[in-house]
């Protein structure tokens, strides 16, 4: 498949090159310029750009967006709402019908649902509340669903809670991680995030009941909090590795965030 | 008599909000405009809100856009740093005007009411920007920072079949602005624990358009209020 990703050199992004290099086609496209390392073709792009997206996008199969920017209000809007406009509108331009798109678990189970128990699943209706980055991620998410349903474009998201180095447990722009006390049962590692974009990448059409499909990237928890069975069953996503392997395990020195990836 | 109440109107260049303060009239009323104001500066933003009560956010054909991009922009961004400020300052109330256009894609022959899903074409920016604009809304009310009234106008030129008069409109939004629609919801609501309850939704829907044969939009919930 040939596959343009958007906000390609970000946290996420090496990682879902590792997982997508030896059978797609990938144009990477960011704001920032990847490492040497990355072999591939690369265009420094915005992904407010709207025409810039919409010429980046012409003769791709699937479009993957990782972008985000959550500090500041002018620039969250841009990358997290505007970018969708963009990307939504080249998909339908280029009649392209697969698209994936990535945030946090709290642009739909914000915080008015942060007090209920367990089961919160993706079928949720969205409450994102007035957090800059929830809601810029969910406005951007509108945006995108109303495309999906509208232009028969397959929309698959993927929402991702906590995120760590298999290494050493760390995550980029963030202290050191210490090993136990800075996890959450529902941490799950960059490796394995990268594999869920490629499972939705190769998911088969007929598995997806509409054409908009989110899913909660955590590994599975006895408790239940954030039902992923959806993403277990219907994505095929499997970590490799669980809260358990990660809390046992001998902890890797890296010397950065990338080590592995690509 | 009801008090005068201090409102601030999003906008004042559109005919929308022109018609607005005609119908506000008896009270003190204020516009933002746009054009003078660096919206980044949220500083600036809050002092637009000092001694406001009630702020009126035009959703709907509120804003001129160079482009699609901007629309976006102000129905997002720009409608997030307004309420953020408002939220600062202690506004009591929002009134978003948004628009029954929201529901253009649904069959004729349906009645719709306020709760249901809105279904727009995408051909039309102004729609995506006024389903957007509501979004934002109902997240600051969700967060109980204000009470927020949504307002889905019928269309206010003589031959539409959502047609809403300015004398309709007069009086609904004079209604608003005084009704405290918690108690009127709780009054609504037939649960028997419903006086557990000690606070009613922070977000209201009412649709509004003027009332006669074959109309197609339930109006019921606001003409109950205003007596019609």
């Amino acid at each position: 498949m040939k596959i343009l990703i958007l906000g390609g050199t970000g946290m996420l992004g090496p990682w879902v090159v590792k997982a997508l290099k030896n059978k797609h086609q990938l144009l990477l496209t960011d704001i920032n310029e990847p490492p040497k390392k990355y072999q591939g073709d690369f265009l420094k792009l915005s992904v407010d750009d709207i025409n810039g997206v919409i010429n980046a996008a012409e003769g791709m199969d699937c479009i993957i967006n990782l972008s985000v920017l959550r500090h500041d209000r002018k620039l969250a809007f841009d990358v997290s709402t505007k970018g969708n406009y963009s990307m939504m509108n080249a998909a339908k331009i280029h009649n392209i019908k697969r698209v994936i798109n990535t945030g946090p678990h709290f642009q739909m189970v914000g915080q008015s649902y942060e007090e209920w128990d367990f089961n919160l699943n993706p079928e949720m209706p969205p409450q994102p509340g007035t957090r800059l980055y929830a809601i810029s991620k969910f406005l951007g998410q509108e945006i995108a669903k109303r495309y999906a349903d509208y232009f028969g474009i397959n929309l698959i998201t993927l929402l991702y809670y906590n995120m760590r180095h298999h290494y050493d447990l760390t995550t980029p722009n963030e202290e050191k991680a210490v090993l136990h006390n800075d996890m959450v049962p529902f941490t799950t590692s960059w490796i394995d995030c990268g594999e869920a974009v490629r499972c939705a990448v190769e998911i088969d059409k007929s598995k997806l009941q509409s054409n908009s499909e989110t899913f909660f990237i955590s590994p599975m928890t006895p408790h239940n909090k954030f039902n992923s069975s959806k993403t277990f069953d219907i994505l095929g996503w499997r970590p490799k590795y669980s809260l358990e392997n990660l809390w046992t395990k001998k902890i890797k020195k890296s010397n950065n965030h990338i080590e592995n990836s690509y | 008599m009801e008090k005068k109440k201090n409102i601030l109107i999003s906008s004042n260049g559109s005919s929308i909000a022109k018609i607005l303060s005609n119908c506000l009239v008896s009270h003190n009323i204020k516009f933002i405009n746009g054009k003078d104001l660096i919206y980044s500066k949220s500083k600036e933003l809050e002092k637009l809100f000092e001694k406001i009560d009630v702020y009126v956010h035009i959703g709907f054909k509120g804003f001129s856009a160079k482009d699609e991009m901007e629309l976006i922009d102000y129905h997002t961004r720009i409608t997030y740093d307004l309420l953020f400020a408002a939220g600062v300052k202690n506004v009591e109330k929002v009134i978003s005007i948004s628009t029954l256009e929201l529901y253009k894609d649904y069959e004729a022959n349906l009645t719709v009411s306020e709760n249901w899903e809105t279904k727009f074409p995408l051909d039309q920016p102004e729609l995506l920007c006024a389903n957007l604009s509501e979004k934002v809304c109902k997240e600051f009310a969700r967060d109980q920072v204000f009470q927020v009234i949504n307002l889905r106008l019928g269309d206010l030129r003589e031959n539409s079949d959502i047609r809403l008069s300015e004398e309709k409109l007069k009086k609904s939004i004079n209604l608003m602005i005084n009704l405290d629609f918690s108690s009127e919801e709780l009054k609504q609501t037939k649960n028997p624990f419903f006086s557990a309850r000690k606070k009613g939704p922070n977000w209201i829907n009412f649709h509004l358009q003027d009332t006669f044969e074959g109309q197609k939009f339930l109006t019921n919930k606001i003409d109950n209020l205003i007596g019609v």
